[in-house]
């Protein structure tokens, strides 16, 4: 029965090419209300009492190839919430996207959300990876959704061909798997995860590490979801903060046991430190406010990761939840600001003048939430995602939460600066989104309590948690100092006369300073990545003189398409002679 | 009973004659013609090979190959003539244009 869950999307799909315009939003949104009631549904029936219902697909010989869901907490958690991301999404669509090409629009749209929910429903790797696919596919789709213009088209090109790296790992571990253990299912595999030899389970560990953070979009694959910011904004506020990404950050907690087992959890806890670290320092740079929600998203999916690598399933979930409340939020008040002043640079925005009226007390709740401060539902996730850590991880933890909130209240106050004269959005389909989103962000704490029930998940609150709040307020401050109040140029040229004399300066001085060198040191890693892109368009260009060379043979002659085959066929029968 | 050596004796040379057409003709319908000689060519080994060892597997093969060989036929005509209304000509040297 759980396949209901997804039925009324792929309804959709086959429904808006046959209805006007104007109906697309209707049926689509109508298909995610009832995806939503339904997995709200399946939630209490199947509640700790997780069942798996498969069916064979064909069978070859003594091999069956069956398709598999599985109705677990987790499974129809993440189905809940994809649907209900989706419908919120799909009715600030009717805002955003109503002078653009509307079937085309939501029959992508709707694909995207069929896929996402199979994709989270699924218990057999097989079924996993096609939807996997499916949804590397409708990113493609909806991040060049304005094909006509130059960027998008190449952003899209951009993202399928990075994670189609990952999505090729994926298929290799697929394959890798099902020879060793003859089976495509998730539970049946997590359980035999022991009988996998060393040698085997390490490369399939690899290969999967590979595809989830392609498609999770860490280092080194992060570039592709800073360029889909091209694509519309409902888009990015679903697929490239809530689910799509998400994907990855879900497949390896669902295959969470293989990777301890293969003794990955400190690649995974490295990675996940040098991504988010990168990322917060990448976004302290960015003046695209697009842009920089996605390199915070790049960071919050590091914690994510870092949540697992430490054995803390739970708390990567809780936060993966949290996390795509408050970023779609975020998403919805830059596609809002867009329209009202028509564009994404927040020194832009800033100069504009005009007031951003109500807008900014949501934005205050989500910059607050990427900050993880209390009392906002980001603040009680922080404290899953720490709560297995050792000390050297609370250390570089605090650092990140410093920086953290030095570049979301960089963008908060800079993109929010003073002016004048109301301009409000009356639009209902603009703020009932952003109403519902920031009230479950100021709210959802409480559910930590409820979901500890629902899927394990570890926290504590401890001295630690005040520490890191601490210094994600003492970066606030920082923000404030230097962006709020505009010290930056005096601060960029006192930090290097502080590294000089640091005792002549007050307190005062020393933070600026200290915000400063961050800059210096972001402005640095920029350059890094500047670097990284031009070595990989090098090696793109090695491929374009082949692809030239190799011109010639493709001549249009038909008669010499038939004597090279017969040259082959010569060749083959003398290798056959000779050799066999 | 012909002995089974003349029959792949005639299957070569019937191959052979194919070969040289398909390589020398520019006519779109020769082409077609002396790839039919190769196909019966290999269908003549088919059920030469069948009628030496009293087995009516290869004559079945044959059958269905032969079906095989229609169809393609087929097609190619079909292919053809659309190409012939869009270049007046069954030349496939105007092809070329296709070139990478």
């Amino acid at each position: 029965m759980i396949y209901l869950i997804v039925i009324p999307m792929l309804l959709a799909v086959l429904l808006i090419p046959f209805v006007s315009g104007k109906k697309s939003f209707l049926i689509s949104s109508v298909a995610a209300a009832i995806s939503l009631a339904l997995s709200s549904f399946f939630f209490f029936e199947y509640f700790n009492r997780p069942a798996i219902e498969s069916v064979t697909w064909f069978t070859s010989g003594s091999i069956k190839f069956t398709l598999s869901m599985s109705a677990s907490n987790l499974t129809l958690f993440m189905a809940i919430l994809v649907s209900f991301i989706s419908l919120l999404v799909l009715v600030f669509s009717n805002f955003y996207m109503r002078d653009e090409p509307q079937r085309r629009y939501y029959s992508e749209m709707s694909l995207f959300i069929f896929s996402m929910l199979g994709l989270v429903l699924s218990n057999s790797l097989l079924l996993f990876y096609v939807f996997w696919e499916l949804v590397g596919v409708t990113s493609y789709l909806l991040i060049g959704f304005w094909y006509g213009r130059e960027a998008p088209a190449s952003a899209g090109k951009k993202a399928l061909l990075l994670t189609r790296i990952g999505d090729i790992a994926f298929f290799a571990a697929l394959v890798v798997l099902f020879v060793t253990l003859r089976t495509f299912s998730i539970s049946t595999i997590l359980a035999d995860v022991s009988a996998i030899g060393p040698a085997t389970l390490s490369i399939v560990a690899s290969l999967l590490f590979i595809a989830v953070i392609s498609k999770s979009a860490q280092f080194p694959f992060y570039t592709w979801l800073v360029d889909a910011m091209e694509g519309p904004t409902p888009v990015s506020a679903l697929l490239h903060s809530a689910t799509m990404v998400a994907a990855g950050a879900f497949l390896l907690v669902l295959m969470l046991p293989l990777f301890i087992e293969a003794g990955f959890g400190i690649v995974i806890l490295s990675f996940g430190f040098f991504t988010a670290f990168l990322a917060a320092l990448l976004a302290l740079k960015e003046v695209h406010l697009k842009r920089i929600l996605a390199y915070s998203t790049i960071e919050s999916l590091s914690f994510m990761f870092i949540a697992a690598a430490t054995a803390n399933a739970g708390g990567a979930i809780f936060y993966l939840f949290t996390h795509a409340i408050f970023k779609s939020l975020l998403f919805f008040i830059a596609g809002a600001l867009m329209v009202l002043f028509g564009s994404y640079d927040i020194y832009k925005l800033k100069s504009s003048k005009k007031n951003k009226g109500w807008l900014f007390v949501p934005a205050i709740i989500g910059f607050s939430s990427i900050a993880g401060l209390p009392p906002f539902m980001s603040f009680f996730a922080h404290l899953g995602v720490s709560a297995n850590f050792t000390l050297a991880d609370s250390l570089i933890f605090l650092l990140l939460s410093f920086l953290t909130a030095l570049f979301s209240f960089r963008a908060l106050f800079v993109a929010f600066g003073k002016g004048s004269g109301p301009r409000p959005i009356k639009n209902m389909y603009a703020y009932i989104p952003i109403i519902i989103l920031s009230a479950i962000s100021i709210l959802g704490g409480v559910l930590l309590f409820y979901f500890s029930g629902v899927i394990l998940i570890n926290y504590s609150f401890d001295a630690f948690s005040v520490i890191s709040v601490i210094a994600s307020l003492l970066g606030v401050y920082v923000a404030f100092e230097l962006f709020s109040r505009s010290r930056l140029p005096s601060a960029v040229s006192r930090s290097k006369a502080a590294s000089v004399n640091l005792s002549k300066y007050g307190w005062d001085k020393i933070i600026t300073a200290f915000g400063g060198s961050f800059m210096l040191f972001a402005v640095w890693i920029g350059r890094v990545d500047d670097a990284f892109i031009r070595l990989f368009s090098r090696l793109g260009e090695g491929f374009i003189s082949l692809a030239s060379a190799s011109r010639a043979i493709e001549n249009g002659d038909a008669t010499a398409y038939v004597a090279a085959v017969l040259l082959g066929l010569v060749i083959i029968i003398a290798v056959a002679v000779v050799f066999v | 009973m012909v002995p089974l050596s003349y029959i792949l004796f005639l299957s070569v040379v019937l191959f052979a004659i194919g070969v040289y057409g398909v390589l020398s003709r520019k006519n779109g319908f020769g082409m077609l013609i002396s790839a039919e000689i190769i196909i019966n060519a290999a269908l003549l080994n088919f059920v030469g090979a069948s009628a030496s060892l009293s087995s009516l597997s290869g004559a079945s093969y044959a059958l269905i190959i032969l079906v095989m060989a229609v169809l393609e036929a087929v097609v190619f005509v079909g292919m053809l003539i659309a190409y012939s209304k869009k270049t007046s000509s069954v030349l496939l040297s105007k092809l070329r244009r296709f070139r990478g």
